[in-house]
């Protein structure tokens, strides 16, 4: 049932209206969205997809000195990278200090979260103390993690010989750089991780314990049967977060090893960074760089399929 | 037995404290000593000292190097919220066409790491003519997927109602962004100011590329000048550049950790 | 001429039907008019049509009998007053019902002398200075609907404004904002799911029912006279009472089962009816003659009325109201009578046949 309205001519067909003031609003909603777009779409285009083609693209080019393409040369690099020993090496070396670093970062940090996860005085100065090592810039961890490896007056040695070890020259020795700069990626990674899986912590619904205790579950059985479960997603995201990270290692490296003792520690982006800007061989560093980006590319992409799973199983 | 587990709770939180504080205190010790006890091996100083603090300072240009750490830091923050809060705006509020293919590609950008697209970077700043000023080591970092991620996040909380009523009242766009968005988003701007100034600082591949002049030269590489220089004579000197060197983050991080807790959450896990 | 016009208005989603389909209505000025249904008939969507937060699949919204289709949302000169109330958790009171203000270029005195004479109408001088968690719901209310005062627009809509009030808070502020309305001369669209409140307040009201309007009327002409079932069964608590009919000579079969005689009533040409009648219209009667005997099966005390559900026919439970307290026992037999005056007549999808039985002048005496 409606109501009569009093009669009155629409000025011009709807239909025609419609078309043409929906065209016009679009185009102005458009306009305005991209205003605010606009900075953002430049500089992505400008610093990271142009860049990201451009490595492409001279991937599969001989290169001069300024970086300019000469020569096609086809996937002559990519061949080249797999032929060579180097490189295999430097993806192991990678793949060893990611190996080496983000379990136990994971796992430390995930221990140091639960021990500061309790209702007990003082938590705040632990909780501070624990998430320092996110102040440790690259270069301040770097200095004081070599002098605590220096050989002859570091702290380490010393205590190595005060317990009856002998020396050992940590970052130039083959066999050991790699273990020193991981454990000195572990000490500055913690504290990141660790703020993230207190975060993650913290947002598990308390009642859920309060149940668990109310049945009577033990301290471990809780963190098997509650807290690890639903801190999956965070743990997951922890990880990942931090094995990009790793295959990114660079600074570290070029404080502490400069990629040596005999390549020990020329993990991927040290590889590809003396490549271009020390040997001058922008093809070829542009290669290596399309692969160390597919690998990045492929575990955020799982990282994302993974995370999208978790939301809707909750 | 209650007072028991919390005694272990406490030694264990106590024990872990020690070990991760250790290398600060190390080098703040050490800092403190002669050239003659460090080499001595000594862990505590006998006769404390400033004179690795002055000779930091009288080396090296250290006041310059933090400074421009500092300012070059301070305008990625705010260059990156500013972007990335607009970017984040018009995902959440502005309904436009084409609105959801550009925040996808907004976000695939996560899946390119920095350092693929560093040898072309390099080359454009060069081109540009921008090495060795700060213009160079700040606008290439100003957009950040992870931010514009965040920062939608935290839009998507505010009650669409009051949007509308901002359009049912004439309250522009803008004046709603400016007046009303930002405002109710200061914890999540908090955390990538926070976030956006320790990554800034501690930033080293890209300085280390584009600068090799003192003027603009950051801490980072400050400190890697200092140690290559220094190298056995005087390591007391590289530990109190060192010490000073992480002292604005350490502030900064007691201050805003609670709110990087927070924040950091709220964008990582949806 | 009609203050606003809604002309064939009709939004769809793209889905198979649509959302809000050929309303039609016109609204004078200085009414309050009520959009009425149960939720998802599609009455917010009118209100967002006409604020112009979503665009018009077809139809036409007409304001001072202009066609405002294209017209952005300020442009309609009207405020909104939202469930949630949509104030700005970081402002004061004063700052949410000054920020439209200043956007509109309002002189400031202007803007203090607007904002102080509203708080005094609603009571809120002395909160002015609070931000709104600090305030309870009714004042948090209150100042959502300063923000509809202040901004002195010809027409305010409202979307269920009372409906995150307690109980007796939205009883108090139902008549209270009926006074406001009329004080100020404001024309309001009114959105509520609740047909109490679209009862009491309203000058006319519109019932919907899955995005299609049943009935516009004033509330007792809607009461009295259901333009079909649903309509007849929204309005009204207890519902008015329906059953399918057979109909026969001088008597009707409920449900194949319970006989009605009629006697001072003429039936509808139609084979199979379905009847309606309110509680109120059941009365209690004495055994024997006219009156039929049922069997209670719920009985509610409200204090004052009481409320008695008995089975008709298998399945088919009346209730009837009766005024005082009635001791009763659950199960037992009583005789009842019904008005037959009062009884409506709806056809199997029904729609309402014949005219009104209950007279205009009868209604007025009544109250």
């Amino acid at each position: 049932m409606n109501e009569r309205i009093s009669p009155f001519s629409p000025p011009t067909p709807w239909s025609v209206r419609t078309k043409r003031t929906a065209r016009q609003a679009a185009m102005k909603s458009w306009l305005e969205g991209m205003v605010y777009l606009v900075p953002s779409l430049l500089l992505f285009g400008v610093f990271l997809f142009y860049p990201l083609g451009r490595t492409m693209y001279l991937s599969v080019f001989h290169t001069d000195y300024q970086g300019q393409p000469t020569e096609f040369a086809g996937l002559a690099h990519f061949v080249a990278l797999l032929q060579d020993a180097s490189f295999w090496h430097s993806l192991k070396a990678t793949i060893l200090f990611a190996v080496l670093t983000v379990p136990t970062t994971v796992v430390i940090s995930f221990g140091l979260a639960l021990l500061v996860h309790e209702r007990r005085k003082g938590m705040g100065i632990f909780r501070t103390i624990f998430a320092s090592t996110m102040g440790m810039s690259v270069g301040v961890a770097s200095v004081i993690w070599m002098f605590m490896y220096n050989p002859a007056i570091g702290i380490i040695n010393r205590l190595l010989s005060a317990i009856g070890g002998s020396p050992v020259s940590w970052l130039l020795d083959p066999d050991t750089a790699l273990y020193a700069v991981a454990a000195a990626t572990i000490w500055m990674n913690i504290g990141l991780t660790f703020l993230l899986l207190l975060a993650g912590l913290q947002n598990i619904d308390p009642s859920l314990y309060e149940s668990a205790r109310i049945t009577g579950m033990s301290y471990w059985r809780q963190l098997w049967t509650v807290t690890v479960p639903l801190l999956s997603p965070t743990l997951f995201f922890v990880t990942t977060v931090s094995l990009i990270q790793a295959l990114q290692t660079f600074g570290q490296i070029d404080f502490l090893t400069k990629g040596g003792p005999v390549e020990a520690t020329n993990v991927f982006v040290y590889a590809i960074y003396r490549e271009a800007f020390v040997n001058y061989q922008f093809g070829s560093a542009s290669a290596q760089a399309i692969v160390l980006f597919l690998i990045i590319a492929l575990v955020t992409f799982l990282q994302f399929r993974f995370a999208e799973r978790k939301v809707h199983y909750q | 037995m209650r007072t028991a587990r919390a005694t272990a709770h406490y030694v264990l939180l106590c024990l872990c404290s020690v070990v991760i504080l250790f290398p600060v205190a190390y080098a703040l010790l050490m800092s403190l000593m002669d050239g003659a006890a460090i080499l001595s091996g000594r862990l505590w100083p006998e006769n404390w000292t400033l004179v690795n603090y002055e000779a930091a300072f009288q080396q090296a240009p250290l006041g310059r190097y933090l400074w421009n750490s500092f300012f070059v830091a301070f305008m990625i923050t705010l260059g990156r919220l500013i972007v990335s809060s607009l970017a984040a705006f018009a995902f959440v509020f502005l309904r436009f066409p084409g609105r959801d293919r550009w925040f996808y590609i907004c976000i695939a950008t996560m899946l390119v790491p920095w350092e693929a697209t560093v040898i072309p970077n390099f080359l454009t700043i060069q081109a540009l003519g921008w090495t060795n000023r700060y213009v160079g080591l700040i606008v290439p970092f100003w957009a950040m997927a992870f931010g514009i991620f965040l920062l939608r996040q935290q839009f998507k909380q505010i009650p669409h109602e009051l949007y509308e009523e901002a359009q049912l009242s004439g309250i522009g766009n803008f004046r709603f962004f400016c007046r009303v968005v930002l405002p109710l988003s200061k914890t999540s701007l908090v955390t990538l100011a926070v976030y956006s100034f320790l990554d800034a600082w501690n930033m080293y591949l890209w300085p280390l590329l584009v600068t090799n002049d003192d003027r603009v030269r950051t801490v980072q590489i400050g400190l890697k000048q200092l140690q290559t220089q220094e190298i056995a004579s005087s390591w007391g000197v590289v530990m109190a550049a060192a010490v000073i060197a992480m002292l604005p983050t350490l502030l900064l991080l007691f201050a805003g950790q609670k709110q990087l807790r927070k924040g950091l959450m709220q964008g990582a896990i949806q | 001429m009609a203050f606003l016009e809604l002309v064939e208005v009709t939004k769809s989603y793209g889905g198979k039907k649509s959302a809000v389909e050929n309303v039609n209505a016109a609204i004078e000025s200085g009414e309050f008019f009520v959009l009425v249904g149960p939720s998802g008939c599609g009455k917010s969507t009118i209100l967002r049509l006409i604020a112009g937060l979503e665009p018009l699949t077809s139809g036409y919204v007409l304001i001072d009998g202009q066609v405002a289709n294209d017209w952005p949302p300020h442009a309609r000169r009207l405020s909104m007053v939202f469930q949630n109330y949509a104030l700005y958790p970081h402002l004061t009171v004063e700052q949410n019902m000054r920020i439209a203000l200043q956007a509109q270029k309002i002189p400031k005195e202007e803007q203090v002398k607007r904002c102080m004479e509203a708080a005094e109408l609603l009571g809120l001088t002395d909160v002015l200075h609070r931000k709104p968690r600090e305030l309870s719901g009714g004042q948090r209310q209150r100042v959502a609907l300063g923000r509809a005062i202040v901004a002195q627009t010809p027409l305010c809509l409202m979307d269920e404004p009372l409906s995150n009030l307690d109980a007796k808070l939205r009883a108090k502020m139902r008549s209270e904002l009926r006074r406001l309305q009329r004080q100020l001369g404001m024309t309001v669209i009114y959105v509520t799911h609740d047909q109490t409140e679209a009862m009491t307040m309203a000058d006319r009201m519109m019932i919907l029912h899955d995005g299609r309007p049943q009935q516009i009327g004033s509330p007792l002409d809607v009461y009295n006279s259901p333009d079909n079932t649903f309509v007849a069964s929204f309005i009204g608590t207890p519902p008015m009472n329906l059953a399918e009919a057979h109909v026969l000579d001088h008597s009707l079969l409920l449900q194949n089962e319970r006989p009605i005689r009629l006697m001072r009533r003429s039936l509808p040409k139609a084979e199979r009816v379905i009847v309606g009648l309110r509680p109120e219209h059941i009365e209690p009667a004495e055994l024997g003659g006219e009156s039929m005997a049922v069997k209670v099966s719920h009985i509610e005390w409200l204090g004052n009325e009481t409320l008695v559900t008995f089975e008709l026919a298998k399945n088919l439970y009346w209730t009837a109201r009766w005024n005082g307290q009635w001791r009763i026992r659950l199960g037992e037999v009583v005789p009842l009578a019904f008005d037959e005056q009062a009884l409506l007549f709806f056809d199997e999808r029904g729609k309402r046949i014949g005219t009104p039985s209950i007279k205009r002048e009868e209604v007025r005496i009544r109250q």
